[in-house]
């Protein structure tokens, strides 16, 4: 069963991670996380900056200019997933383009 | 647990983008040392998995909800210090294109995050396997359970740096006991989450759980090395 590629597994894993966007996203909790709430009751929150990035397109899981919450989040969370696969997979594809093998070789 | 601007002075916030700095960098470097065909396409996934299951706040008391980190499943399925370098991903990419934690607190969250949670449960994690059967039962519950322990972790490390540089003056007392109790409640969510999924991901694939390298039968690992 071995020497299997990992294509499907990774085909797989992405359509999972998708379906969890489109199906369950949009139904998460929207109550404060654990950390904000702390800061609520504390007294925290007063002294809370915004994201200077908060008008960007995707900022806080929406979409600007697609009416609908429920689509805007699924898109937005999309996007995010796929930058998150490219972003991840890029930087270890450029680790391993790095010339560490030609530095054992010589020197420059 | 996304720290968002201004609940810690500029100063510790640059401390911890310091620090966040140096361990995304030894990490890098230690990942690097292992490096396999398979492992850029592994972070992709481990990554956009994390970011998809950061969306899905869940319920842990009255009007308050949680949602997975990640840092003990990333830090089983591909090892800690490609995990640390997943969870970065995760933060930076929350942080600039959806504004989810702060910018001058990225270093902080990275620190919590991506650096404390790995820390935390790979060697909780390998700890417990001693105690555990070799099997995937052992496996899943080891993963449990670090995993709701690098929930508290970041927690008790957010009131550190609160300590440090909070722009605030709340009781330090208050803050701990609360940042703990309800990261407690929200640990036992990531245990069960993570479990599950190490769980799925060993059924399927058990040579692609980095943490369960050990399980797998001699002959395969050496068809592999080809």
């Amino acid at each position: 069963m071995k020497r299997r590629g990992i294509g499907l597994f990774l085909l797989g894993g992405l359509l999972v991670a998708a379906g969890l966007v489109a199906f369950l996203s949009p139904r998460a909790r929207q109550s404060p996380d654990g950390l904000q709430k702390v800061a609520e009751q504390q007294g925290l929150s007063k002294s809370e900056r915004s994201n200077p990035l908060e008008k960007g397109p995707l900022a806080g899981y929406g979409l600007r200019g697609i009416q609908g919450p429920r689509a805007a989040t699924v898109l937005s969370g999309l996007a995010g997933l796929a930058v998150a696969f490219g972003f991840g997979f890029v930087i270890f594809r450029l680790l391993g383009r790095r010339p560490g093998a030609a530095e054992r070789e010589g020197p420059r | 647990m996304h720290i968002p601007d201004g609940f810690i002075n500029l100063a510790t916030s640059a401390g911890a983008g310091v620090i966040a700095g140096g361990g995304v960098g030894v990490s890098l470097k230690r990942a690097r040392l292992a490096l396999e065909e398979k492992t850029a396409p592994l972070a992709g996934l481990v990554s956009a998995f994390i970011f998809a299951a950061q969306m899905l706040n869940f319920p842990v008391a009255a009007g308050t909800s949680g949602h997975l980190i990640g840092g003990a499943l990333a830090a089983v399925l591909v090892g800690p210090w490609v995990g640390v370098v997943c969870l970065t991903v995760v933060l930076v990419v929350q942080a600039f294109l959806f504004a989810d934690g702060g910018l001058t607190a990225l270093g902080l969250n990275i620190v919590n995050m991506a650096l404390v949670t790995v820390l935390v449960a790979y060697p909780l994690f390998l700890v417990l396997r001693k105690f555990l059967p070799a099997s995937k039962s052992g496996i899943i519950v080891a993963s449990g359970i670090a995993a709701g322990f690098s929930v508290v972790a970041p927690a008790v490390a957010f009131v550190a740096e609160y300590a440090i540089g909070g722009t605030t003056s709340a009781p330090l007392g208050a803050v701990a006991a609360a940042m703990a109790g309800v990261h407690t409640l929200i640990g036992i969510g990531e245990g069960v989450i993570t479990g599950i999924t190490v769980g799925a991901v060993f059924s399927v694939r058990p040579d692609l759980v980095y943490g369960a390298r050990d399980l797998l039968p001699k002959f395969e690992i050496g068809v592999q090395a080809r």
